[in-house]
């Protein structure tokens, strides 16, 4: 009984061509724009473009700054300069050819002799202001070794294009993770969520007072919860097989490193989806809205969760554990992502596992929750 | 005594302040193919609704098959076929699977069931649309699917709430003996519609519910000789003076005369011969007068005399 | 005006779905704007980090080192246990977590630089490569002084002086330097939010009106194509405003101080502008949507794909050349140009530029506008 209603209830929500597009094509539709969004960020090294920047130099000017220039311009590739005087300077600055201006002058003024205009405060003008800061650091540097032992200024000037680590990583983790898998987290998460519509799906055809075909089901020779199981059994094995597949895309076909413990992964996107599955059933539960109202709330659930995750906006799970750390410890999309970043970044299985009971937790509430809504068996009016 | 399938006893039925079922009573017996008749609104659904105890009622009680009839009262659901007023299919099942499916929820076993489904898609003549979708179906089709997931599993008793609404005449006659035809292989009928042709031609005991209760109840013939209206006559007169009017009004057995547009409607109470009658009168006044003809009452004149309405024109 | 009127009653009808939308993504807009405008702010500033410090050196450049980062960060204790310090990070009570190894001085004198320290970032965290930067820097410049015949104590000191040091940068025009006003963070997300409420909005009233027999209805009747529609693209405009409107009513009260000045009068244009576009992208998305839930799903694509390629989540700078130029045919990246050249005007003179994003983005409006008639036109007659 259980398997035959759990086939049709699988054939028939398979079939729902639009939820399958939600849960199956949106998120890999999404990866695919974040791929391309973030693109030169996934790469092993970041590739910056040159960056223009004018270069205005007054007689008798130390030569010094514009040898470290013309280092990071052969060398680095980092900067491209164009050599001009004061007033050409400023008009390709205002007409965005360059994105700053050093002023080398001759004589020392309060700062240092080399100045950085700029117009705005981009990357771009972030490390153009390193490239001067550190040059003002080692100027300043080279002028105490002159005042203190200038025997040994020689031997300094060597050290200065000298690359040293000094800094080796602590062994907190071996997976190499890069800013951006936050938002890839965050759009399993979203994956995981799309249950929501499914979810949905069981309770309308679930209670007798929003659909036809619930009227018949509630009529018909078997028990309430022997038709309930199968069909939240389904949902939750085809939103499961969604995630699975997505999951797969952004691994294999994206190349997107999501860590080496494939399996707990898929442990997390299981009960994700349960989560999922559990709130929309909820909401469906809820009074007898119109069906277009409650996809609307499912919808704006799923993409708030998703949005607080960090889907949109990265950082965001920094943000909200300053202000409102609740918020981390009871969105399941944070909660989703959470664990994934534990699994994968901290090693060691008690922080994961804390997600994962809260995670179920969460699930036993919205189940609960939407049982004791519909258990009610006779209704008001249909 | 043939078997009491359903007695419903002072049921009563509020949605806030309408009253949907005042006191309804109802004894429905093995074999029979009863139909509840009446206009929308009169509570034909919301009784259907008790039956299948999917609605809450305020005071009564409902037994079926003998037994107090509960939401979880499985046993007895088992024996029930329930084809309702709207289509109730999964657009995502194609027919054979829509009724595969909703008759898996009655029959467990897998031979048993397949030799149902077979039935049943032969039964309502869907044999070329086994495969098709729900959305492809006409509307006659559909609601011949509808019926079908509602008997496949055959049911002791069926319940029939609306099934020919919005049908084309061919669907409806197919549909109308289809019925027929399940009731003589056994099956108790509840039959409800508010096209009283269809009630008149198949059912055996007909009850007419008005604002929630039962106004008459019976055979038609019983209905029908409940009211005074043994016949009605109507002749095409082109010109009648009021006295002569009064005169026809006092013809025996005469207690209804009715003049417009040249029509003349006349209903006489039992009685035998009552053409002759006014024909003779006719003749004698030297009225002339096109066409005649007379006709037995039906249950929309049932209805107008017992709660005053036509049935028919509240319909729709 | 019948279809304008039944237009506004359709949209009544739905307006607690409107209205849950409206306030949701407004919440949203506002905490995004909320959250990006804190890590906008650090950009020019020094950040201060909490960082576990455990020096196992009792020599002069591993003091000199803890001395250095005392200066500009908060230091704590190193958590007794890897686990602790797992937790530590996990719940951000720390950003860094530095080791000094006890024969530090002693190597570092030697000339061995290579991994001598051992530091950890809290992973996801983009602050702490800067941290890392700094202490890079310094041992760097200890370095040089050693080698350049110092001892280390004075190098430790100079060092530390020398790291003092800081770029001189100014600003060509005295706005430049304003860091952004919070008003900017708010017009930010203009695009994502609008893009979804409009196709959620009008597509709900739309879908209404292109039911297939009450079009066929609609088309029979003696009113012309043109008038119908003119009717229902009245009620769209209205619908339009609307959500501008309450998006500007909201930014007034928040940021007045924003709104009265010529930026924030040019970002609500702008906003205007791109209101028109979104709506009209709804019009057009509208034709191929049949139901409720298809709409909620198409709303989620366009707007999250238009946003994300118009630059609106992730800063364009991030984004490769090609994507770049293909984000040129999104709407969204102009009103992004638009709303950056505004932080840079002063006056109603010298906003050419910006005209000419407003104009881009109201061309865009009139292209998805007119392919969605022409859709629309052709569905009607092969229906």
């Amino acid at each position: 009984m259980f398997f035959r209603l759990y086939i049709y209830s699988l054939k028939q929500t398979s079939r729902q061509k639009l939820i399958m597009f939600w849960s199956l094509i949106f998120p890999i539709i999404l990866g695919t724009l974040f791929r391309a969004a973030f693109g030169e960020f996934l790469e092993e090294e970041v590739i910056f473009h040159q960056i223009p920047v004018a270069y205005v130099a007054e007689e008798g000017a130390s030569l010094a700054f514009e040898e470290t220039l013309n280092l990071l311009e052969e060398d680095n590739g980092l900067v491209k300069i164009v050599r001009t005087d004061g007033e050409e300077a400023e008009i390709l600055l205002k007409e965005e050819k360059v994105e700053g201006i050093f002023y080398n002058r001759a004589s020392a003024a309060e700062k240092g002799n080399v100045s950085l205009t700029v117009t705005s405060q981009e990357m771009s003008q972030s490390i153009l202001s390193s490239i001067l800061e550190q040059y003002q650091r080692v100027f300043h540097t080279m002028g105490n070794i002159g005042r203190e032992n200038p025997a040994g200024i020689e031997a300094a000037v060597k050290e200065i294009g000298q690359q040293r680590q000094y800094l080796t990583e602590g062994g907190i983790t071996d997976t190499p993770k890069s800013v951006m898998t936050d938002y890839f987290y965050a759009l399993i998460a979203m994956d995981c969520l799309m249950g929501v519509s499914m979810g949905l799906q069981i309770a309308i055809n679930y209670k007798a007072n929003l659909s036809n075909i619930a009227v018949r089901r509630v009529a018909s020779g078997t028990s309430r919860f022997g038709m309930l199981m199968p069909d939240l059994a389904a949902r939750i094995t085809i939103q499961f097989l969604c995630t699975v597949c997505s999951v797969c895309y952004l691994t294999f076909a994206m190349k997107i490193s999501l860590g080496n413990k494939f399996g707990l992964l898929l442990l997390t996107t299981l009960v994700g989806s349960v989560v999922g599955i559990f709130m929309g059933f909820f909401i469906g539960a809820i009074g007898t809205y119109k069906e277009s109202l409650k996809e609307g709330v499912c919808v704006c659930c799923m993409m708030l969760s998703s949005f607080l995750a960090g889907l949109m906006v990265g950082g965001m799970y920094r943000f909200l554990e300053r202000y409102a750390p609740i918020v981390n410890r009871i969105n399941p999309a944070s909660l989703i992502v959470k664990s994934l970043y534990s699994l994968n970044i901290y090693e060691g299985y008690e922080r994961y596992t804390q997600c994962m009971i809260s995670l179920l937790v969460i699930a036993i509430l919205l189940g609960t929750g939407a049982f004791a809504m519909i258990r009610r068996e006779r209704y008001a009016s249909i | 005594m043939a078997e009491q399938i359903i007695e419903i006893e002072n049921l009563v039925k509020r949605y806030k302040e309408l009253v949907a079922l005042d006191h309804l009573n109802l004894t429905v017996t093995e074999g029979e193919v009863f139909g509840l008749l009446g206009p929308n609104g009169s509570g034909k659904t919301t009784a259907i609704s008790c039956i299948l105890a999917l609605l809450q009622f305020d005071k009564g009680s409902v037994r079926v098959l003998g037994k107090e009839m509960q939401p979880d009262s499985y046993d007895i659901k088992r024996q029930i076929g329930v084809v309702l007023q709207n289509v109730a299919v999964f657009e995502e099942l194609t027919v054979q699977e829509n009724i595969d499916y909703f008759c898996g929820l009655y029959i467990t076993d897998k031979k048993e069931r397949k030799q149902c489904v077979e039935d049943a898609i032969v039964f309502s003549g869907l044999e070329d649309f086994r495969r098709f979708y729900p959305k492809k179906l006409s509307g006659g089709l559909l609601r011949r699917l509808n019926i079908a997931c509602g008997i496949a599993h055959k049911p002791r008793l069926i319940i029939l709430d609306e099934p020919t609404v919005a049908v084309d005449p061919q669907s409806r006659n197919r549909i109308l003996e289809g019925i027929q035809k399940l009731n003589q292989e056994g099956a108790t009928i509840i039959y409800t519609s508010h096209y009283m042709e269809e009630v008149e031609q198949i059912c055996t005991r007909i009850a007419i519910l008005d604002k929630g209760r039962c106004v008459a109840m019976g055979t038609k013939e019983e209905l029908k000789a409940m009211i005074k209206t043994g016949e009605k006559i109507h002749l095409e007169i082109w010109e009648l003076k009021p006295e002569q009017l009064e005169e026809i009004r006092s013809l025996r057995h005469v207690y209804q005369v009715d003049y417009r547009e040249g029509m003349l409607e006349i209903r006489c109470s039992g009685g035998k011969h009552n053409l002759v009658h006014i024909l003779d009168y006719l003749a004698r006044r030297e009225i002339s007068f096109g066409r005649v003809y007379s006709e037995l009452p039906t249950l929309n004149d049932v209805f107008l005399e017992i709660t005053g309405k036509e049935l028919r024109d509240s319909a729709e | 005006m019948q279809v304008f009127k039944v237009f506004c009653k359709v949209l009544s009808k739905h307006k607690s779905s409107i209205l849950i939308y409206i306030v949701i993504y407004l919440m949203i807009s506002l905490i995004m704007s909320r959250s990006i405008q804190q890590t906008g702010e650090l950009k020019f500033t020094k950040v201060s980090l909490k960082i576990a410090v455990e020096n196992q050196d009792q020599g002069e450049v591993g003091k000199g080192l803890v001395a250095f980062l005392e200066k500009n960060n908060k230091i704590k204790e190193v958590p007794a246990d890897q686990e602790a310090i797992k937790d530590a990070m996990y719940y951000q009570e720390i950003d860094y977590v530095l080791v000094v190894p006890g024969n530090f001085t002693e190597q570092f004198l030697l000339g061995k630089t290579e991994g001598i320290l051992e530091g950890t970032a809290v992973p996801g965290s983009s602050t702490a490569s800067l941290i890392e930067n700094e202490i890079q820097q310094y041992l760097n410049t200890v370095n040089m002084y050693l080698k350049a015949g110092i001892d280390a104590d004075r190098a430790v000191t100079l060092s530390s002086e020398d790291m003092e040091q800081q770029a001189a940068v100014e600003f060509l025009e005295e706005s430049d330097a304003q860091s952004l006003p919070a008003g900017f963070y708010f017009f930010q997300y203009i695009p994502y939010v609008f893009l979804v409420i409009m196709i959620l909005g009008l597509g709900m009233v739309m879908n209404t009106f292109r039911d297939k027999e009450l079009a066929a209805r609609n088309k029979c009747s003696a009113m012309s194509f043109f008038q119908q529609n003119l009717q229902f693209i009245l009620g769209c405009i209205l619908f339009t405003l609307g959500v501008f409107l309450f998006f500007m009513i909201t930014a007034f009260c928040l940021y007045s101080d924003y709104m009265f000045s010529v930026k924030g009068l040019l970002s609500a244009v702008n906003a205007l502008a791109f209101s028109v576009c979104a709506a009209s992208v709804a019009w057009f998305c509208v034709q191929f949507v049949r139901s409720a839930p298809e709409l909620s799903m198409m709303s989620n694509v366009i707007s999250l794909s238009f946003s994300f390629l118009g630059g609106v989540f992730v800063p364009m700078d991030l984004m490769s050349d090609g994507v770049k130029q293909a984000s040129k045919f999104i709407p969204s990246y102009w009103y992004m140009i638009a709303n950056q050249e505004i932080q840079k005007v002063e006056s109603l003179a010298e906003t050419g530029g910006i005209y000419q994003s407003f104009l881009i983005v109201l061309l865009f409006a009139l292209a998805f506008f007119s392919v969605g008639l022409l859709v629309n036109r052709m569905k009607l007659r092969t229906a």
